[in-house]
């Protein structure tokens, strides 16, 4: 237990916690509001999908089926509480929604598990067809097209608090995932979590040991099936409605993404990539309808270059940091930087370029076509130099930063 | 009689289809293990670029200029993508190509726009075949067939009877050995992903016109050619040949069965009632459920007999 | 360009929060536009802006207030569009266009819907011009959405209309997209045809799932071997095509009955395999009469560069109507325009259209057309460059196609 709650890590989790509480006060808009609920729903998500891929090693492409049946489940409960077949405190319907997925997860688990690697991915994308599939087609509890509409406020009102106002939920969610988050990281030191990573990285070995391989990615994965219910619950809370989309492969793709480009190597990679994720298809989109584009880019970036993620680029230069040699970096991360924001624009120009030019027609194109090649010329040749010389300094470091351990 | 005979056909041709898709998949996948996600994409890149090419040059040099393109394009994804990732292992790779599909169906909504494209079957194959009892048989399905058993035959020999074939096969096993025997592995590898590709590229040439040209195209086929695979084990162009036609034929031959639970409780004796709330579950036909049944087939597959049906390894 | 602009002013507004001007009505369209069914909403986005310039060159609207659009992107996904109304109520919007999608309409209409209650001084109204769900308009119906396409089960009962007086036609088969809309165009179907032709036979009833089938010639097979003369099908999209196409190489030579056909794209990509064959039930077409011509002329020297023609006249309507009822109420308040636009009738270029009071849903002839090639002698308008376009067969009147309701405002 004193490893799990010393001290650094007491201020570490009070930061995050007042964080949560604050937001809030600096977007206070409804569209901010909104956003920073789903991120909430988005890091259980993401956190959850990591139980699997990044401790134990299960490439899932059907997790959003948990999170969806989770939804769907909680959809029906509060329909019940409403219409005063049963009482359960809205506040309590994410445990609906973590048991529902618990359940399945429970169920899939025990015939998926016994493999990992590709057969593993393999079957999660079959179930995760299937489960699509047959959403759309029984209707009855699916509820179509439409979904299933429900009524967050259906609940009595206690302490005030009717989850009609969005700030309300906000802070049910921001509950939930503090709550959530805590629980996942406390796995992720507990002996299991710890035999996960040996399974993900040598299941011979941890076989060896006397821990059953099997039996621990089951675990891991209905734990993981679990904390995407809560999720899924929150979801349903939050947008009243849910519908078939919500367990599609599009979900489960998304979801990877997350978990990939905020780092499988780090507990809190995932979180950034949520965080990042969710704001780049709600704010991006606004800006450009080739959003889908820049991301899939963002993403083949990444694997290309850091396929720690996010997270690892951050990790690797903390020893970095230690040694006091950042300022050493600094000159040629700035050289980076520039020659890669010219070559970016000059992309993001051609690439505006093109779906405007079929869209609307302009006046300026030879103008821009021009520009923008000549950006990504110039710019890209010279951020291949910076990223050569980023590299020689990282290599001169590297004995300086092996003896700083 | 007569609608057994078209289903059969149908079912063959749909099979053969499916075979081309995926034995470029089967090439990939048992070299480099990597279960390439954007395969699909490569196919739908296929019918793009034979659309494109053949309104310069007309149909039969774009059925053979689409498929290098595509090649080509694959070459690139090797050399300047995958190989990089190889080093982080294969969750790595396979997620590359996952992002790449992305990408791939943006570029094409960029180039050619969100709706479908005219791509037409040429004049000179666009005539009725022959008249089975009175439903006509279009001679381009009998093409399309043609030219994937031919594609069959000449990559069984490539395979088989040629030195790059061999050097291909001994560094599916062994790839060490090639190396140290002083081949350029690396090379071969991006020669098959190529070829690969390519494959798929011909694939999306013949099925392009025959369906229809759409972004969504790849989509649609993006999962069904993992089935193909894994079904018909992993690396095998003989289990995915099999596997090709078994799930042509269920799927084609499953639209003819009406059959439900209701008519299983009807014999049984139980009529239900239609206002019930159970009757929709239950009026569910084994035709609705018919492009479901390759998923089911692959996960019992994979629960059973991990390797396949003509595997000899599982991963 | 424009829309480029508008997109930028709908992003400052929702970062910023612009406040609500008084000379401006802000009509917000929360519709898809990207992903796959984006050029669907950049169709219907034109559509919107061509009569927006329209009420705004006339000025007619109290105080001389001017409207003005601002696009939000719901990447036709139920929950990312509460999120895009969210930014919609941030940048003032008082009244929400959008139609592509029943499940994101649902999604809309109830959000909407409990916002009203929740803020009452600050009401939206919903202005939906294409989406199907009948339960929009019965269990889901709500005070302040507002539809003005007709449900499947109106034009089920237009099509059948048709259908019972073609005595040639002596058996249907039914296929259809397995999910909520295509379930519902199977059922009514089954049972408006049992009422209006007990003649008729119906040789088959076939479910598919929604865009994964490739080849349909098994489809096709089925139904040619069960001996039917027509087609029924709410099939849209590349379902739609390939199963048209797959009849046609097949040398199945039968009527197909669709409700989709229009769509952008949907007749170029059919092409000759349609002609003759192919017959849609729609609120508008551009061959219907003189003034419908020169509205889709209107269209297209609008945007003389785009691929598609004029198709939503349900667009066109509704914002007539909403220029009509902000005159009537004198006020631009959504509150006053809602009670206004409650029993509206609007003469329009097919005719007289009215608002239903107890469902809100707009009474309109609904018009049966077939696809037909166009030439100099016949005068009609084409689509999409393809020699071809629709020659109406039948108008059905509005009154005919009343549906009872279930609906209860609350």
């Amino acid at each position: 237990m004193s490893e799990i709650l010393n001290k650094g890590r007491l201020v570490l989790w009070g930061g995050v916690a007042f964080l949560f509480l604050l937001l809030p006060f600096v977007f206070s808009g409804g569209f901010s509001l909104s956003m920073l609920s789903q991120m909430g729903i988005m890091v259980i998500f993401a956190l959850s999908y990591n139980m699997l891929l990044g401790q134990t090693g299960l490439l899932s492409f059907g997790h959003a089926v948990y999170f969806g049946l989770g939804a769907f489940v909680t959809a029906h409960a509060i329909n019940f509480v409403e219409a005063g077949a049963f009482g359960l405190p809205i506040s309590f319907m994410p445990l609906v929604g973590g048991m529902t997925g618990l359940l399945f997860s429970l169920i899939l688990g025990f015939v998926t598990t016994r493999r990992p690697g590709t057969p593993f991915a393999m079957i999660s994308l079959g179930i995760a067809e299937m489960v699509a599939a047959s959403a759309l087609m029984f209707t009855t509890f699916f509820g179509g097209e439409g979904g299933i509409v429900t009524n967050r406020t259906a609940g009595e009102v206690i302490l005030g608090i009717s989850y009609g106002p969005q700030i309300q939920v906000y802070y049910l969610i921001a509950v939930w995932c503090f709550v959530s988050m805590g629980l996942m990281f406390a796995i992720t030191r507990t002996p299991l979590g710890r035999i996960a990573n040996a399974v993900r990285d040598n299941p011979e070995r941890a076989q060896f040991i006397g821990y059953n391989p099997t039996r621990v990615r089951w675990i891991m994965m209905s734990l993981a099936g679990f904390f995407a219910g809560i999720a899924g619950a929150l979801a349903t809370i939050n947008y009243e409605i849910i519908t078939a989309e919500a367990l599609g492969l599009m979900a489960s793709g998304n979801v990877v993404l997350m978990a990939f480009i905020g780092g499988i190597g780090q507990f809190w990679g995932p979180m950034i990539g949520a965080v990042l994720v969710t704001l780049l298809q709600s704010a991006l989109s606004n800006f450009t309808q080739a959003w889908l584009l820049y991301f899939g880019l963002l993403f083949l970036l990444i694997i290309l270059f850091s396929p720690g993620g996010i997270s690892n680029l951050i990790t690797i230069h903390l020893p970095v940091w230690r040694a006091g040699a950042v300022k050493r970096l600094m000159p040629s991360y700035g050289f980076a930087l520039l020659t890669g924001a010219i070559t970016l624009i000059g992309v993001v120009g051609v690439i505006e370029l093109l779906y405007r030019g079929f869209l609307f027609g302009g006046v300026h194109v030879a103008f821009t076509w021009i520009v923008s090649g000549l950006m990504i010329s110039i710019g890209g040749f010279f951020l291949r130099r910076a990223i050569r010389e980023v590299k020689q300094i990282w290599e001169d470091l590297s004995p300086e930063l092996a003896r700083w351990g | 009689m007569e609608f057994f005979f078209i289903t059969l056909l149908n079912s063959l041709s749909y099979g053969l289809l499916l075979f081309m898709l995926s034995s470029g998949l089967t090439l990939i996948f048992s070299m480099m293990g990597v279960l390439n996600f954007a395969h699909a994409s490569f196919y739908m890149l296929g019918a793009y670029f034979a659309y494109q090419t053949g309104l310069v040059f007309g149909f039969w040099p774009a059925l053979f200029l689409a498929p290098i393109l595509v090649g080509v394009v694959g070459a690139l994804t090797e050399r300047y993508g995958l190989r990089k990732v190889h080093k982080f292992g294969h969750v790595a790779e396979l997620l590359f190509t996952f992002g790449l599909a992305y990408v791939i169906e943006e570029v094409v909504h960029l180039i050619w726009g969100r709706a479908p494209v005219d791509y037409r079957i040429p004049e000179s194959l666009n005539f009725t075949l022959f008249t089975l009892f009175n439903t006509q048989y279009p001679a381009y399905r009998a093409f399309m067939m043609l030219v994937s058993v031919g594609m069959l035959i000449s990559l069984f020999l490539v395979l088989t009877k040629t030195r790059i074939g061999m050097i291909v096969q001994a560094s599916l096993t062994h790839p060490d050995m090639v190396q140290a025997l002083g081949h350029n592995v690396p090379r071969v590898f991006m020669l098959v992903f190529a070829g690969g590709c390519a494959l798929a590229g011909l694939a999306g040439v013949l099925g392009g016109n025959l369906f229809i040209t759409e972004p969504g195209m790849a989509f649609a086929v993006g999962s069904i050619v993992f089935v193909v695979v894994v079904l018909g084990g992993m690396g095998s162009l003989v289990g995915a040949f099999i596997a090709s036609l078994l799930i042509g034929a269920i799927q084609t031959f499953s639209v003819a069965l009406d059959l439900s639970f209701l008519d299983l409780t009807a014999a049984l004796g139980v009529v239900i009632d239609p206002d019930s709330k159970w009757y929709g579950g239950l009026s569910i036909t084994i035709s609705q459920t018919a492009p479901v049944l390759p998923y089911l087939l692959m996960v019992l597959m994979l629960i059973v007999r991990p390797r396949g049906l003509m595997g000899t390894r599982e991963s | 360009m424009r829309s480029l602009y508008l997109l930028f002013i709908a992003v400052f507004c929702a970062l910023v929060s612009c406040s609500d001007t008084n000379d401006e009505v802000v009509i917000g369209y929360v519709e898809g536009l990207s992903g796959p069914f984006a050029n669907i909403g950049e169709v219907a986005l034109r559509h919107l802006e061509l009569e927006v310039e329209a009420v705004n060159r006339s000025g007619n609207l109290p105080g001389s207030v001017r409207m003005r659009i601002l696009p939000f992107d719901n990447k036709t996904n139920p929950q990312e569009a509460l999120l895009a109304f969210r930014a919609a109520l941030d940048a003032g919007v008082d009244y929400v266009f959008q139609g592509n999608s029943s499940s994101v309409a649902t999604a809309l209409t109830d959000a909407i819907a409990k916002h009203n209650r929740r803020n009452p001084s600050n009401p939206v109204i919903f202005m939906n011009y294409a989406a199907l769900d009948p339960a929009l308009t019965n269990e889901h119906c709500e005070q302040s959405h507002f539809r003005f396409d007709a449900d499947v089960n109106m034009k089920m009962a237009a099509l059948t209309e048709y259908i019972a007086v073609r005595e040639d036609i002596e058996s249907v088969y039914l296929i259809n997209q397995d999910y909520s809309y295509g379930q519902a165009v199977a059922t009514s179907a089954r049972s408006m045809l049992k009422q209006k032709r007990p003649d008729l036979r119906i040789a088959g009833d076939d479910l598919h799932p929604i865009g994964r089938i490739k080849d349909f010639s098994p489809y096709v097979a089925k139904i040619k071997s069960s001996g039917a003369q027509a087609i029924v099908t709410g099939n849209w999209g590349s379902d739609l095509t390939l199963l048209i196409k797959s009849a046609r190489q097949m040398g199945v030579d039968i009527d197909f009955f669709t409700f989709n056909v229009g769509m952008t794209g949907g007749v170029s990509t059919i092409g000759e395999a349609g002609i003759e064959r192919v017959y849609q039930i729609t609120n508008w077409h551009a061959n219907i009469n003189e003034q419908t011509k020169n509205n889709a002329n209107l269209y297209r020297s609008r945007y003389p560069d785009v691929f598609e023609d004029a198709y939503y006249g349900s667009v066109r309507r509704a914002v007539r109507m909403l220029e009509k009822a902000m005159i009537e109420s004198d006020s631009t308040s959504p509150a006053d325009v809602g009670r206004a636009l409650k029993n509206m009738s609007l003469t329009d270029d097919t005719g007289l259209v009215s608002m239903r009071e107890d469902n809100h849903q707009l009474l309109q002839p609904l018009f049966v057309s077939k696809l037909v090639r166009i030439s100099a002698e016949n005068g009609l308008i084409g689509v999409e460059d393809v020699g071809l376009g629709f020659e109406t067969v039948a108008e059905i009147y509005a009154e005919k196609t009343r549906m009872p309701t279930t609906c209860q405002f609350e």
